[in-house]
């Protein structure tokens, strides 16, 4: 049984939509009602709605003179008709009793593609109806009814929360209450607003611009005489290329140049809407239909960017990556693909890099490795297909590119200059630019000229008069965009008119809405069909790029995709990524913003609540690829908590990137959020504090790691943490080790240790380790040792392999300086003999340079040779740059020992050609030392001086004390005038480090300087000393090693004297 | 038996058609009464003009504060919410029973109202004050389906129109009563003769409303 609410009448007919006793309405449409009580919810939406007013005119003037039982019967049957007819439009109907009118509203809270038709054809059929009711009853013969119909924005809500009355608030609907009460007795009229939305639609007659009150401009009435019969709404032609031949030309000419096995970098430029898109679109036609190259498009417009973002894209749509895959699912794919093109696996190892990027905490050596295996496998990846066909990979909006997409895409330009691939890049920054070493052909578009900007009106308008197009092109100074809107708007406007079929300028005015580009981009937005105006509102919360399931869930339109088509086909989205999930992106970033803007405030952080949450929902497995998104969009909508969370996800993704710089971005917000709420939990902040230390660690702003150290230590105490304790222990240790304060590094190092229970055995290790680098640098090198020892046993005695790998290459390295090279060699062969796996190439890269420099210090040239040889080999076959460069220039040095001028040129080029954005100011100094020593073998002397100076400076600046023991010694055989002064200081830091190897090579050089003035007393006394060192090294070498050893020409040269 | 209008069946005898709502008996009557009642129409005077300047959501939001506060002190004072419109409340007294007192009610009601908005109007988002125009009648109306929902009945009455013509006619923050309702609270509170206004061949003879009591 169903109960009136009204009434109280119980009633069997479930499905009865009138109470059968007081006539009451029962029931109303379900989805109606799903939507009112959203709306109810929210508050209100600013919509664009098609409303009407219908007022009948009269009713009081019957009072008295009819029976009120009619007049009620009557009044009742309107209104009811008046909202059944609405209803059946799937409009909305507000009945306002005390004026007798009542309200039709189309557009809210359910939308359609064609409310302002559905309002036209809506209020037409109530002014039929009215007619026919009109005369059957004769109590209406004096009752009017007029009908105001106006479209635009206005405030869709509830008022009050209990008991909520529908109210629609806002200038559109105030000035379709002034048309109603302006119209003729029984009649329809419309506003401006309502005609050019509909004019195909309807026959009217305009009546002229009339005064409305509270409005300052006047409006343009018409009225309604007739409908038509309606066609497809909203189709427009698709606008011809025009104007852009000679471009696309050149493009194509420089796409068939890559043929030739020569990679070209392109760009596109020109200011918005001069049709950069509109040529890229025109250019991808002819590659598809060429047939012969192959091309990727990607795109870089997000809110903010994640590294590597547009290479991810590109990949991820090459891999058939979606956004559901697992982690491992992605693995897979990327393994199955990589191995069906019989690529290396580490090519897939390093693409799986950037999708799988949830590691826990790693270091700075790891961090470098795996975007070295990005850069490498990316750029196999693309040389292989364009290998088997010539290659074109598109970037749109590469101005927005993260600065780790642009490092790559310098990167893959110098790598891959003699491979058949043009790399299109449409809107960059200028600052980009600076960085690229290669050619770049630059397509800068300008505006049309005369003629052409007469091509395309042509095409719009069809015939039109010179002195339009003159007008046209005065107006929006060859821009096609401009001028298109500027045709659509003197239409509208009746600035331009058809005269016997002819289009003409009727009056020459200023467009002053083209000034301003806000105006025309809304303008543009504005002419669409309310239902898809919507989608892109909600599409503009969601992001530059958004995807189908994403707007599917906040939308839940039917035939969403088939909308979304149409918007494609209407040119404001492209279909950037096709598939189970397409991605589509705003043709321009500022149809987006504009319409983002316009949104209600409060409306808007509600959708980016729901994007939020619909992302945690719908992507959970691939979560890591939104935590910018997800961060972004809870900051939006005030959720910090969460913000803050995702942002420091952001950060962790970054920093495992090597995106150092975007990775402190990421933490910084989380500090600003804490700032501002002082909300954020310990547990999260010290996390974050954690990877910041090692970031500017990186960066090498030491004064803030300390002070972020700091903040973490306090928090972790406060907290009675012990564990977190002394992870900031270390880092504060650390940091003050760095910025040489040794004591406090010394005693929070020490009393970290004594914390550590049995549980916390890796940051022990890691302590140890610390400890024995900060002995090592205060050259005590016997306690160094006994530390490194300590971590050693530390970490095989909890199998933390990595440690120990870590631990040996650390001691390996200080037994080679203090001159014990057998024990170094032993140690590089422990961990080369089965302590690193086999596939941990970089390792095994480091441990085999180590041997070829231990090598070189005991002569043993060949050896060395050879090592450096396969070294070189391995760092570039991973793209291990520091690797490459320091194998490289080693190699010279040999040559240039041996006397190969040619073999020293080519592997200095190689090392110079290696361009890299990893190499830090420490790897610099190696290098320039190396570079001065082989300039000072070729007796190049003032460039030897240059590059010693340099590696000299950086040193002083790193506290490298070897480094710099090395350059004085070198300055002092290059620069006559102060040798002495050079080589005295040369074995003054040689004797303070204690490092016998460089005392030895230093009083060698005292040795030389003291024969060359032949002062034989004292360069006996200076030789002898050295060959003492020397003897004592020689000593504790194998027999076949002690060969190699003495023949070093110092060696020879101290035996002769 | 089948709806003359709808042609589809009803089985329950019935006095309108449940499919279509037609009213199945001429001869029958509406659960009709007439009633004295006093109407109350209050506009924001200002509120467009200020509303230009505000963003959507402020404009309502500072209408539902108004008017959750106008609701809240017209019930205090016995009468009921007929509907929003805009920013316009209409308001009856005196409904669903008569009341010889309904009229003073609305007058404390409307003069509550009044002093209230001065409090409203000290919020920061406001881009400027509003104001509030009254206008209120004594009138018979006819009424349908007097149960308990005020907002589904259907009310025949001049009273709407009439209060309307006074509420437009009513200068910034007063209100304006016509002589029905003058006559009978004059005896309690004082007020001036404004005129007559006349608009769509109804006349209105509006007084004034000054202080509270003699």
């Amino acid at each position: 049984m169903k109960e009136c609410s009204l009434c109280h009448h119980k009633y069997s007919a479930e499905q009865a939509l009138f109470c059968p006793t007081c006539g009451a309405r029962m029931s109303i449409d379900d989805k109606q009602l799903a939507a009112s009580d959203r709306l109810k919810f929210w508050g209100g939406e600013l919509r664009i709605l098609s409303v009407f007013f219908v007022s009948f005119i009269g009713l009081e003037n019957i009072i008295d003179k009819k029976d009120d039982q009619d007049i009620m019967i009557t009044l009742r049957k309107c209104m009811t008709d008046v909202e059944d007819i609405i209803m059946r439009f799937q409009g909305t109907s507000n009945r306002i009793v005390p004026d007798n009118r009542v309200l039709g509203i189309f557009g809210a809270p359910k939308a359609h593609q064609d409310d302002p038709l559905r309002s036209l054809n809506c209020a037409w059929e109530i002014k039929n109806w009215w007619l026919e009711y009109k005369k059957e009853v004769d109590l209406c013969k004096d009752v009017e009814l007029t009908i105001g119909m106006n479209t635009g924005r206005a405030f869709f809500g509830y008022i009050l929360e209990e008991s909520a009355f529908l109210t629609v608030i806002g200038d559109t609907i105030n000035t379709a209450s002034r048309i109603a009460e302006m119209c003729p007795p029984n009649e329809m009229l419309m506003s401006e607003n309502t005609f050019s939305r509909i004019e195909e639609y309807v026959d009217t007659e305009h009546i002229g611009e009339r005064s409305i009150k509270g409005k300052a401009a006047k409006v343009n009435i018409y009225l309604v005489r007739n409908l038509k019969k309606p066609e497809r709404v909203g189709v427009t032609k698709k606008i011809p290329f025009c104007g852009r031949q000679r471009e696309l030309n050149k493009l194509i000419e420089i796409a068939q140049s890559i043929k030739e096995n020569k990679a070209e970098l392109c760009i596109i430029t020109g200011q918005m809407g001069i049709g950069k898109s509109r040529l890229k679109e025109e250019f991808e036609k002819f590659l598809s239909e060429d047939g012969v190259f192959k091309y990727f498009e990607t795109h870089c417009s997000v809110e903010i960017p994640s590294p590597y973002f547009p290479f991810k894209f590109l990949l991820a749509r090459y891999f058939e990556i979606t956004e559901y895959d697992s982690s491992v699912a992605i693995a897979k794919k990327i393994d199955e693909s990589i191995a069906r093109r019989h690529l290396s696996p580490l090519v897939a190892k390093g693409l799986q890099h950037l999708f799988l990027t949830d590691m826990h905490r790693i270091k700075q050596d790891e961090m470098l490795s795996i975007n070295e295996e990005i850069y490498n496998s990316v750029k196999n990846l693309i040389r292989f297909e364009g290998r088997a066909n010539p290659l074109v990979i598109i970037f749109e909006e590469f101005n927005k590119a993260d600065e780790m997409s642009k490092y790559l895409m310098a990167y893959l330009t110098s790598e891959l200059k003699d491979e058949p691939i043009m790399f299109l890049l449409v809107n960059i920054s200028k600052e980009f630019l600076t960085n690229i070493g290669t050619p770049i052909e630059e397509i800068n578009l300008t505006p049309l000229a005369f003629h052409e900007v007469k091509d395309l009106v042509t095409h719009i308008l069809d015939d039109v008069e010179e002195n339009l197009v003159q007008f046209m092109y005065k107006s929006a100074g060859g821009n096609p965009l401009f001028t298109i809107e500027a045709v659509r708007n003197t239409r509208r406007t009746e600035v331009i008119k058809k005269v016997a079929g002819r289009w003409v300028l009727e009056k020459d005015q200023r467009l002053s809405f083209l000034d301003d580009l806000y105006g025309v981009v809304m303008s543009t937005i504005d002419s669409l069909p309310s239902r898809y105006r919507l989608i892109i509102d909600y599409a503009s919360v969601v992001g530059y790029s958004f995807s189908y399931r994403i707007l599917h869930g906040l939308l839940e339109y039917e035939g969403l995709r088939e909308q979304l088509d149409y918007l494609i086909e209407e040119g404001y989205i492209i279909i950037s990524k096709n598939g189970q999930d397409p991605i589509y992106v705003f043709r321009h970033n500022l149809l987006k913003d504009a319409t983002y803007t316009v949104l209600p405030v409060r409306k808007r952080r509600e959708i980016h609540k729901l994007v939020a949450t619909l992302f945690e929902e719908l992507y959970s497995d691939q979560l890591s690829t939104f935590y910018e998104n997800i961060a972004h969009h809870y900051l939006s909508c005030e959720d910090h908590g969460k913000a803050a969370t995702y942002f420091a996800l952001a950060g962790d993704k970054a920093k495992n990137l090597y995106a150092i710089k975007q990775a402190l971005e990421f933490y910084n917000r989380v500090l600003e959020i804490d700032k501002d709420t002082a909300t954020l939990a310990n547990s999260l902040m010290r996390s974050v504090f954690l990877n910041m230390t090692d970031l500017y660690e990186i960066t090498g702003d030491i004064k803030k790691m300390e002070k972020i150290a700091e903040q973490g230590l306090k928090n972790a105490r406060f907290d009675k943490n012990v564990e977190s304790e002394v992870g900031f222990m270390e880092r504060y240790g650390y940091s003050l080790f760095l910025i040489n304060r040794f004591s406090e590094a010394e005693e929070l190092f020490l009393s970290a240790t004594d914390k550590c229970g049995g549980e916390m055995v890796e940051i022990l290790a890691i302590l140890y380790s610390d400890l024995g680098l900060l002995y090592q640098t205060r050259n005590e090198y016997e306690r160094s040792l006994l530390n490194y020892n300590m971590s050693w046993k530390t970490a095989q005695e909890h199998k933390i392999k990595k440690g120990e790998i870590l631990c040996l290459l650390n001691m390996a390295k200080l037994h080679n300086n203090l001159g014990n090279y057998e024990q170094a060699l032993e140690y590089l062969d422990y961990g080369l003999s089965g302590l690193i796996p086999n596939e941990d190439i970089r390792w095994q890269l480091q441990y085999k340079y180590q041997i070829a420099e231990t090598m070189f210090e005991i002569w043993a040239l060949a050896q060395s040779q050879e090592a450096l040889l396969e070294c070189f080999e391995i760092a570039d076959s991973i793209d291990n740059v520091e690797t490459y460069v320091k194998s490289a220039l080693d190699l010279a040095i040999i040559y240039s020992i041996n006397g190969d001028s040619q073999k020293v040129d080519e592997y200095i080029r190689l090392a110079d050609a290696k361009f890299s954005f990893f190499i830090r100011d420490e790897l610099l100094a190696e290098i320039n030392l190396r570079k001065a020593m082989i300039n000072s073998y070729k007796s190049n002397r003032q460039k030897a001086i240059d590059f010693a100076m340099s590696a000299l400076k950086a040193a002083q600046k790193l506290s490298r004390r070897d480094i710099e023991c090395q350059c004085y010694r070198l300055l002092s055989s290059l620069e006559s005038e102060q040798a002495d002064e050079y080589a005295r200081d040369a074995l003054d830091i040689a004797e303070e480090i204690k490092l016998p190897s460089l005392i030895a090579a230093a009083l060698f050089r005292m040795t030389e300087l003291h024969l060359a003035e032949e002062d034989f007393e004292k360069a006996r006394h200076y030789g002898r000393k050295a060959l003492l060192i020397h003897d004592d090294i020689k000593l504790k070498l194998k027999d076949t090693r002690r060969q190699a050893y003495i023949s070093r020409p110092e060696y020879v040269k101290l035996l002769e004297l | 038996m089948k709806c003359p209008a709808c042609s589809k069946e009803i089985d329950d005898p019935s006095r309108f058609c449940p499919w279509c709502g037609t009213l199945l008996d001429k001869n029958s009557y509406l659960p009709m009464e007439k009633l004295d009642m006093v109407f109350m129409r209050a506009d924001l005077s200002g509120f467009t003009k200020m509303s230009e300047t505000m963003i959507a959501e402020d404009v309502m939001v500072f209408l539902n504060e108004v008017f959750a506060l106008f609701s809240r002190i017209i019930e205090s004072y016995k009468g009921v919410i007929y509907q929003i419109i805009g920013d316009e409340i209409v308001s009856v007294f005196g409904f669903p029973k008569e009341s010889g007192f309904a009229s003073h009610m609305a007058v404390f009601a409307a003069e509550d109202m009044l002093k209230k908005l001065g409090e409203l109007n000290k919020k920061e988002y406001l881009a400027s004050p509003v104001g509030l125009k009254i206008g209120m009648v004594l009138e018979p109306a006819s009424v349908v389906n007097i149960y308990s929902n005020l907002r589904d009945t259907l009310i025949v009455t001049k009273g709407f129109k009439k209060c309307q013509i006074l509420q437009k006619n009513a200068v910034e923050n007063s209100m304006l009563v016509c002589e029905n309702f003058y006559d009978a609270t004059k005896a309690f509170f004082s007020f001036s003769e404004v005129g007559e206004f006349i608009q769509d061949a109804l006349s209105v003879k509006a007084y004034e409303y000054k202080v509270k009591q003699k």
